[in-house]
Protein backbone atom coordinates (compact mmCIF):
# COMPACT_ATOMS: atom_id res chain seq x y z
CA UNK A 1 0.00 0.00 0.00
CA UNK A 2 1.16 3.24 -1.18
CA UNK A 3 1.97 6.27 1.49
CA UNK A 4 0.55 9.47 1.71
CA UNK A 5 2.73 11.20 4.25
CA UNK A 6 -0.16 14.21 4.05
CA UNK A 7 -2.91 12.17 4.15
CA UNK A 8 -4.92 11.71 7.44
CA UNK A 9 -4.32 8.59 8.65
CA UNK A 10 -7.45 7.00 10.62
CA UNK A 11 -6.42 4.26 13.08
CA UNK A 12 -9.19 2.08 13.35
CA UNK A 13 -9.51 1.26 17.15
CA UNK A 14 -12.28 -0.28 18.85
CA UNK A 15 -14.00 2.48 21.13
CA UNK A 16 -12.84 5.51 19.80
CA UNK A 17 -11.86 7.11 16.65
CA UNK A 18 -8.70 8.79 17.18
CA UNK A 19 -7.76 9.88 14.01
CA UNK A 20 -3.63 11.26 13.67
CA UNK A 21 -2.12 13.08 10.62
CA UNK A 22 1.49 11.71 9.20
CA UNK A 23 2.77 15.61 9.59
CA UNK A 24 1.93 16.02 13.27
CA UNK A 25 3.07 12.69 14.86
CA UNK A 26 6.65 12.96 15.90
CA UNK A 27 8.63 9.26 15.61
CA UNK A 28 8.02 8.55 19.46
CA UNK A 29 6.74 10.90 21.69
CA UNK A 30 6.29 10.10 25.89
CA UNK A 31 3.75 11.18 27.74
CA UNK A 32 3.46 10.84 31.39
CA UNK A 33 1.10 12.32 34.31
CA UNK A 34 0.14 11.80 38.02
CA UNK A 35 -3.31 10.41 39.32
CA UNK A 36 -5.36 12.90 41.07
CA UNK A 37 -7.33 11.10 43.90
CA UNK A 38 -11.45 11.19 44.03
CA UNK A 39 -12.35 12.81 47.06
CA UNK A 40 -13.87 9.32 48.49
CA UNK A 41 -10.44 8.14 48.46
CA UNK A 42 -8.16 10.48 49.90
CA UNK A 43 -5.13 7.77 49.83
CA UNK A 44 -5.21 6.81 46.39
CA UNK A 45 -2.29 8.32 44.56
CA UNK A 46 -0.05 7.24 41.60
CA UNK A 47 1.69 7.59 38.59
CA UNK A 48 1.09 6.50 34.76
CA UNK A 49 3.33 7.21 31.51
CA UNK A 50 3.13 6.31 27.73
CA UNK A 51 5.53 5.83 24.76
CA UNK A 52 4.20 6.13 21.73
CA UNK A 53 6.05 4.62 19.13
CA UNK A 54 5.24 4.17 15.23
CA UNK A 55 4.30 0.86 16.35
CA UNK A 56 1.88 1.53 18.95
CA UNK A 57 1.57 3.17 22.03
CA UNK A 58 2.94 1.55 25.54
CA UNK A 59 0.90 2.57 28.31
CA UNK A 60 2.22 1.60 32.34
CA UNK A 61 0.00 2.42 35.39
CA UNK A 62 1.17 2.43 38.99
CA UNK A 63 -0.75 3.08 42.09
CA UNK A 64 -0.44 3.27 45.33
CA UNK A 65 -2.74 4.02 48.65
CA UNK A 66 -5.53 1.21 47.39
CA UNK A 67 -7.56 -0.96 49.49
CA UNK A 68 -5.17 -4.33 49.45
CA UNK A 69 -7.52 -7.11 47.84
CA UNK A 70 -9.37 -4.28 45.57
CA UNK A 71 -9.44 -4.83 41.94
CA UNK A 72 -9.68 -1.44 39.98
CA UNK A 73 -10.21 -0.75 36.27
CA UNK A 74 -7.70 1.71 34.52
CA UNK A 75 -7.72 2.72 31.21
CA UNK A 76 -6.28 5.43 28.72
CA UNK A 77 -8.94 7.51 27.55
CA UNK A 78 -9.74 10.59 25.00
CA UNK A 79 -10.10 14.66 26.44
CA UNK A 80 -9.42 15.75 29.78
CA UNK A 81 -10.69 14.38 33.40
CA UNK A 82 -12.63 17.48 33.17
CA UNK A 83 -13.90 16.68 29.49
CA UNK A 84 -13.55 12.88 28.88
CA UNK A 85 -13.97 10.69 26.00
CA UNK A 86 -13.96 7.21 24.91
CA UNK A 87 -11.26 4.51 26.25
CA UNK A 88 -8.67 3.89 23.50
CA UNK A 89 -8.98 0.53 22.36
CA UNK A 90 -11.47 -2.50 24.53
CA UNK A 91 -11.57 -3.01 27.98
CA UNK A 92 -9.57 -6.60 27.26
CA UNK A 93 -6.49 -4.33 26.43
CA UNK A 94 -5.69 -3.27 30.14
CA UNK A 95 -4.98 -5.50 32.73
CA UNK A 96 -6.86 -5.22 35.85
CA UNK A 97 -5.24 -3.09 38.93
CA UNK A 98 -4.79 -6.22 41.43
CA UNK A 99 -4.18 -4.34 44.42
CA UNK A 100 -1.30 -6.24 47.03
CA UNK A 101 -1.32 -6.10 50.51
CA UNK A 102 0.80 -3.09 50.39
CA UNK A 103 -1.93 -0.96 48.65
CA UNK A 104 -0.07 -0.95 45.46
CA UNK A 105 -0.77 -2.13 41.86
CA UNK A 106 1.52 -1.96 38.43
CA UNK A 107 0.22 -2.50 35.51
CA UNK A 108 1.26 -2.01 31.71
CA UNK A 109 -0.43 -2.65 28.56
CA UNK A 110 0.72 -2.03 24.74
CA UNK A 111 -2.01 -0.62 21.93
CA UNK A 112 -1.74 -0.63 18.86
CA UNK A 113 -2.32 2.91 17.75
CA UNK A 114 -0.09 5.80 18.16
CA UNK A 115 -0.41 9.23 20.34
CA UNK A 116 -0.95 12.25 18.93
CA UNK A 117 -0.05 15.75 20.05
CA UNK A 118 -3.18 17.17 19.03
CA UNK A 119 -4.96 15.71 20.86
CA UNK A 120 -6.14 15.22 24.63
CA UNK A 121 -5.58 12.03 26.58
CA UNK A 122 -6.14 11.31 30.28
CA UNK A 123 -5.45 8.04 32.27
CA UNK A 124 -8.93 7.06 34.22
CA UNK A 125 -9.38 4.48 37.12
CA UNK A 126 -12.67 3.18 37.92
CA UNK A 127 -13.87 0.99 41.28
CA UNK A 128 -14.34 -1.94 39.42
CA UNK A 129 -15.67 -3.73 35.69
CA UNK A 130 -18.67 -3.28 37.45
CA UNK A 131 -18.62 0.36 38.69
CA UNK A 132 -17.87 2.94 36.77
CA UNK A 133 -17.59 5.31 39.73
CA UNK A 134 -14.23 6.97 39.34
CA UNK A 135 -11.18 6.23 41.93
CA UNK A 136 -8.08 8.50 40.32
CA UNK A 137 -7.78 10.37 36.91
CA UNK A 138 -4.26 12.57 35.77
CA UNK A 139 -4.46 14.04 32.29
CA UNK A 140 -1.97 13.62 30.56
CA UNK A 141 1.13 15.65 29.43
CA UNK A 142 3.87 15.53 26.57
CA UNK A 143 7.43 15.79 26.94
CA UNK B 1 45.49 -12.68 90.55
CA UNK B 2 47.91 -9.27 90.95
CA UNK B 3 48.43 -6.73 93.10
CA UNK B 4 46.16 -3.83 92.92
CA UNK B 5 48.44 -1.09 91.49
CA UNK B 6 47.50 2.46 92.74
CA UNK B 7 47.43 5.60 90.27
CA UNK B 8 49.26 8.82 90.98
CA UNK B 9 46.70 11.57 92.92
CA UNK B 10 47.05 13.82 90.39
CA UNK B 11 45.13 11.32 87.81
CA UNK B 12 43.13 10.63 90.87
CA UNK B 13 42.38 7.16 88.65
CA UNK B 14 43.03 3.75 90.42
CA UNK B 15 43.69 0.44 88.82
CA UNK B 16 42.08 -1.93 91.02
CA UNK B 17 43.23 -5.26 90.12
CA UNK B 18 44.74 -7.94 87.20
CA UNK B 19 42.82 -10.83 87.42
CA UNK B 20 43.11 -13.76 85.85
CA UNK B 21 39.78 -15.65 85.56
CA UNK B 22 38.28 -15.49 82.32
CA UNK B 23 39.09 -17.63 79.27
CA UNK B 24 38.76 -15.80 75.98
CA UNK B 25 40.11 -16.04 72.50
CA UNK B 26 43.70 -17.24 72.35
CA UNK B 27 46.44 -14.42 73.21
CA UNK B 28 43.78 -12.21 74.14
CA UNK B 29 43.68 -10.27 76.95
CA UNK B 30 40.17 -9.27 78.56
CA UNK B 31 40.20 -5.61 79.78
CA UNK B 32 37.35 -4.73 81.70
CA UNK B 33 36.77 -1.92 84.78
CA UNK B 34 34.23 0.87 85.67
CA UNK B 35 34.64 4.53 86.03
CA UNK B 36 33.83 5.94 89.65
CA UNK B 37 33.50 9.66 90.83
CA UNK B 38 36.31 9.90 93.21
CA UNK B 39 34.83 11.86 95.95
CA UNK B 40 30.92 10.02 95.88
CA UNK B 41 32.05 7.10 94.86
CA UNK B 42 29.19 6.75 92.21
CA UNK B 43 29.79 5.30 89.23
CA UNK B 44 29.71 7.23 85.87
CA UNK B 45 27.29 6.10 82.98
CA UNK B 46 28.33 7.95 79.54
CA UNK B 47 32.56 8.32 80.43
CA UNK B 48 34.78 7.55 77.30
CA UNK B 49 37.41 5.33 77.83
CA UNK B 50 40.14 5.29 75.31
CA UNK B 51 42.80 2.45 75.47
CA UNK B 52 46.17 3.91 74.02
CA UNK B 53 48.85 1.49 72.38
CA UNK B 54 52.21 2.05 73.55
CA UNK B 55 52.27 4.42 71.30
CA UNK B 56 49.87 7.03 72.93
CA UNK B 57 47.70 6.14 69.85
CA UNK B 58 43.72 5.34 70.17
CA UNK B 59 43.39 1.42 70.03
CA UNK B 60 40.36 0.85 70.95
CA UNK B 61 37.10 2.98 72.15
CA UNK B 62 34.49 2.46 74.92
CA UNK B 63 31.79 4.64 76.58
CA UNK B 64 30.73 2.79 80.33
CA UNK B 65 27.14 1.81 80.42
CA UNK B 66 24.36 2.71 82.68
CA UNK B 67 26.78 1.06 85.73
CA UNK B 68 29.96 2.71 84.71
CA UNK B 69 31.24 -0.26 82.93
CA UNK B 70 33.55 -0.63 79.88
CA UNK B 71 35.28 -3.55 78.29
CA UNK B 72 37.89 -3.95 75.93
CA UNK B 73 39.42 -7.23 74.18
CA UNK B 74 42.81 -6.85 73.16
CA UNK B 75 46.24 -8.56 72.21
CA UNK B 76 48.22 -10.01 75.07
CA UNK B 77 51.73 -8.77 76.01
CA UNK B 78 51.09 -5.22 75.14
CA UNK B 79 51.37 -1.77 76.86
CA UNK B 80 48.41 0.20 77.38
CA UNK B 81 46.86 3.08 79.47
CA UNK B 82 43.25 4.65 79.42
CA UNK B 83 42.91 7.61 78.87
CA UNK B 84 39.18 8.61 80.56
CA UNK B 85 36.51 11.63 80.35
CA UNK B 86 33.35 12.82 81.85
CA UNK B 87 31.26 16.07 81.39
CA UNK B 88 32.44 17.84 85.33
CA UNK B 89 35.33 15.78 85.79
CA UNK B 90 38.96 16.09 85.37
CA UNK B 91 40.23 14.22 82.01
CA UNK B 92 42.59 11.22 83.13
CA UNK B 93 45.63 9.20 81.62
CA UNK B 94 46.19 6.33 83.79
CA UNK B 95 49.63 4.37 84.05
CA UNK B 96 50.70 2.09 81.74
CA UNK B 97 49.38 -1.21 82.33
CA UNK B 98 51.62 -4.15 80.83
CA UNK B 99 49.24 -6.96 80.11
CA UNK B 100 52.29 -9.83 80.18
CA UNK B 101 50.42 -13.22 79.23
CA UNK B 102 47.75 -12.53 81.52
CA UNK B 103 43.77 -13.50 79.99
CA UNK B 104 41.86 -10.71 81.86
CA UNK B 105 42.33 -7.56 83.86
CA UNK B 106 40.61 -5.52 86.27
CA UNK B 107 40.48 -1.84 86.07
CA UNK B 108 38.94 1.11 88.20
CA UNK B 109 39.40 4.35 87.11
CA UNK B 110 38.52 7.30 89.75
CA UNK B 111 37.64 10.81 88.15
CA UNK B 112 38.09 13.61 90.40
CA UNK B 113 35.17 16.50 90.01
CA UNK B 114 35.92 19.62 87.66
CA UNK B 115 33.53 22.08 88.78
CA UNK B 116 32.14 24.09 85.36
CA UNK B 117 29.74 26.41 85.29
CA UNK B 118 27.14 25.82 82.97
CA UNK B 119 24.67 28.51 82.20
CA UNK B 120 20.70 27.17 81.92
CA UNK B 121 20.47 25.37 78.66
CA UNK B 122 17.47 25.38 76.79
CA UNK B 123 17.20 24.54 73.28
CA UNK B 124 14.58 26.82 71.40
CA UNK B 125 15.12 25.20 67.92
CA UNK B 126 16.63 22.10 66.04
CA UNK B 127 17.01 22.18 62.22
CA UNK B 128 16.45 18.55 60.49
CA UNK B 129 18.97 16.30 60.40
CA UNK B 130 20.72 16.84 57.18
CA UNK B 131 20.37 13.80 55.22
CA UNK B 132 21.30 13.41 51.11
CA UNK B 133 18.33 14.20 49.13
CA UNK B 134 19.15 11.23 46.75
CA UNK B 135 18.80 9.40 49.19
CA UNK B 136 15.53 11.52 50.70
CA UNK B 137 14.56 10.65 47.09
CA UNK B 138 14.85 6.60 46.94
CA UNK B 139 13.03 6.37 50.30
CA UNK B 140 10.10 8.53 49.39
CA UNK B 141 10.00 5.88 46.30
CA UNK B 142 10.42 2.75 48.40
CA UNK B 143 7.57 3.82 50.93
CA UNK B 144 4.80 4.00 47.73
CA UNK B 145 6.03 0.87 46.25
CA UNK B 146 8.02 2.83 43.01
CA UNK B 147 10.56 -0.06 41.65
CA UNK B 148 12.67 -1.87 43.71
CA UNK B 149 15.81 -0.80 45.84
CA UNK B 150 19.18 -2.36 46.99
CA UNK B 151 20.70 -0.52 49.66
CA UNK B 152 24.17 -0.73 50.52
CA UNK B 153 23.28 -2.47 53.39
CA UNK B 154 22.22 -5.37 51.52
CA UNK B 155 25.33 -4.85 49.56
CA UNK B 156 27.59 -5.15 52.14
CA UNK B 157 25.71 -8.80 53.19
CA UNK B 158 25.74 -9.89 49.76
CA UNK B 159 29.35 -9.31 49.13
CA UNK B 160 28.78 -9.28 45.42
CA UNK B 161 31.84 -9.16 43.14
CA UNK B 162 29.73 -7.88 40.31
CA UNK B 163 26.70 -5.01 40.43
CA UNK B 164 24.97 -7.58 38.33
CA UNK B 165 25.12 -10.47 40.11
CA UNK B 166 22.84 -8.69 42.83
CA UNK B 167 20.44 -7.52 39.70
CA UNK B 168 20.09 -10.67 38.20
CA UNK B 169 18.43 -11.98 41.79
CA UNK B 170 15.37 -9.83 41.07
CA UNK B 171 13.32 -11.54 39.43
CA UNK B 172 12.98 -10.79 35.97
CA UNK B 173 15.86 -9.01 35.84
CA UNK B 174 18.61 -11.36 33.42
CA UNK B 175 21.75 -10.69 31.79
CA UNK B 176 22.97 -11.36 28.48
CA UNK B 177 26.75 -12.14 28.04
CA UNK B 178 27.33 -9.37 25.65
CA UNK B 179 31.12 -10.39 24.79
CA UNK B 180 34.09 -12.68 26.09
CA UNK B 181 35.15 -10.77 29.08
CA UNK B 182 34.20 -11.43 32.79
CA UNK B 183 31.96 -8.20 32.67
CA UNK B 184 31.05 -8.41 29.38
CA UNK B 185 27.35 -8.53 30.46
CA UNK B 186 24.08 -6.26 29.48
CA UNK B 187 21.00 -6.18 31.66
CA UNK B 188 17.45 -7.77 30.11
CA UNK B 189 14.39 -7.07 32.22
CA UNK B 190 11.29 -9.60 31.08
CA UNK B 191 8.66 -7.50 29.78
CA UNK B 192 5.04 -8.10 30.60
CA UNK B 193 3.26 -6.17 27.78
CA UNK B 194 0.76 -8.20 26.13
CA UNK B 195 2.12 -6.71 22.57
CA UNK B 196 5.45 -6.40 20.54
CA UNK B 197 5.93 -3.52 22.88
CA UNK B 198 7.63 -1.43 20.26
CA UNK B 199 10.56 -4.09 19.70
CA UNK B 200 13.96 -4.66 21.70
CA UNK B 201 15.65 -2.02 23.45
CA UNK B 202 18.33 -1.60 25.84
CA UNK B 203 17.70 -1.39 29.46
CA UNK B 204 18.04 2.35 30.55
CA UNK B 205 20.80 2.50 33.32
CA UNK B 206 21.63 5.59 34.90
CA UNK B 207 24.56 6.57 37.17
CA UNK B 208 23.91 9.30 39.78
CA UNK B 209 21.07 10.60 37.58
CA UNK B 210 22.94 10.70 34.30
CA UNK B 211 21.72 8.44 31.52
CA UNK B 212 24.77 5.85 30.67
CA UNK B 213 23.03 3.58 27.73
CA UNK B 214 23.49 4.92 24.20
CA UNK B 215 20.22 5.74 22.62
CA UNK B 216 18.64 3.25 20.21
CA UNK B 217 18.80 -0.65 20.24
CA UNK B 218 22.29 -1.74 20.53
CA UNK B 219 23.13 0.74 23.18
CA UNK B 220 23.11 -1.38 25.85
CA UNK B 221 26.43 -0.82 28.18
CA UNK B 222 27.58 -2.85 30.86
CA UNK B 223 26.74 -2.25 34.33
CA UNK B 224 29.86 -4.16 35.64
CA UNK B 225 32.13 -1.98 33.62
CA UNK B 226 30.67 1.27 34.27
CA UNK B 227 30.62 0.60 38.29
CA UNK B 228 32.32 -1.42 41.25
CA UNK B 229 29.52 -2.79 44.19
CA UNK B 230 32.28 -1.19 46.13
CA UNK B 231 31.56 2.39 45.01
CA UNK B 232 27.43 1.62 45.15
CA UNK B 233 25.50 3.06 47.68
CA UNK B 234 22.28 2.19 46.51
CA UNK B 235 20.50 0.69 43.18
CA UNK B 236 16.98 1.28 42.29
CA UNK B 237 15.17 -1.08 39.76
CA UNK B 238 12.16 -0.02 37.95
CA UNK B 239 10.76 -2.86 35.70
CA UNK B 240 7.23 -1.70 34.60
CA UNK B 241 6.55 1.75 32.72
CA UNK B 242 4.28 3.03 35.50
CA UNK B 243 6.62 2.83 38.17
CA UNK B 244 9.31 4.54 36.43
CA UNK B 245 9.87 7.99 37.52
CA UNK B 246 9.57 10.87 35.80
CA UNK B 247 13.37 11.95 35.84
CA UNK B 248 13.95 8.55 34.24
CA UNK B 249 11.46 8.29 31.97
CA UNK B 250 12.24 8.26 28.31
CA UNK B 251 11.37 6.18 24.68
CA UNK B 252 13.11 3.40 25.91
CA UNK B 253 11.86 3.24 29.63
CA UNK B 254 9.36 0.61 28.32
CA UNK B 255 12.78 -1.85 28.12
CA UNK B 256 13.01 -0.94 31.92
CA UNK B 257 15.29 1.80 34.09
CA UNK B 258 18.14 1.07 36.29
CA UNK B 259 19.45 4.00 38.64
CA UNK B 260 22.42 3.62 40.31
CA UNK B 261 23.78 5.54 43.35
CA UNK B 262 27.47 5.80 44.13
CA UNK B 263 29.17 7.05 47.04
CA UNK B 264 30.13 9.74 45.40
CA UNK B 265 26.70 11.01 44.56
CA UNK B 266 26.60 11.11 48.82
CA UNK B 267 29.43 13.35 48.70
CA UNK B 268 28.89 16.65 50.73
CA UNK B 269 26.51 15.21 53.26
CA UNK B 270 27.91 15.12 56.55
Amino acid sequence: MTRNRLALLCLPILGSAACVSNTDVPAVSVWETTLNAALEYPDFGGQAAAVSEPSGTSVGILVTGAEPGAAHVWGLRLGTCASPGTRIGPATDYPELAIGAAGSAEAETHLGSRLSLEESYHVEVRASATDDSRVACGDLAAR
Amino acid sequence: MTALSRVPPALAACIAALLCLARPAPAQIVIEGRVLDDMTEEVLAGARVLLLNRFNRTADYAVTDAQGRFRFERSRNERYRLEVRAVGYRETITPDIWTGDREFAAIEVRLLPNAVLLAPLEIVALSPPRTSPVLEAMEFRRTRGFGIQITREAIEQRQPMRVTDMLMEIPGVYADRTGTGASARSIRMGRALSGPGGGPCPVQIFLDGMLATRPGAGGDVSVDDLVSPLDVEAIEVFKGLGSVPPEFLNVYARCGVIAIWTRRSLEGVP
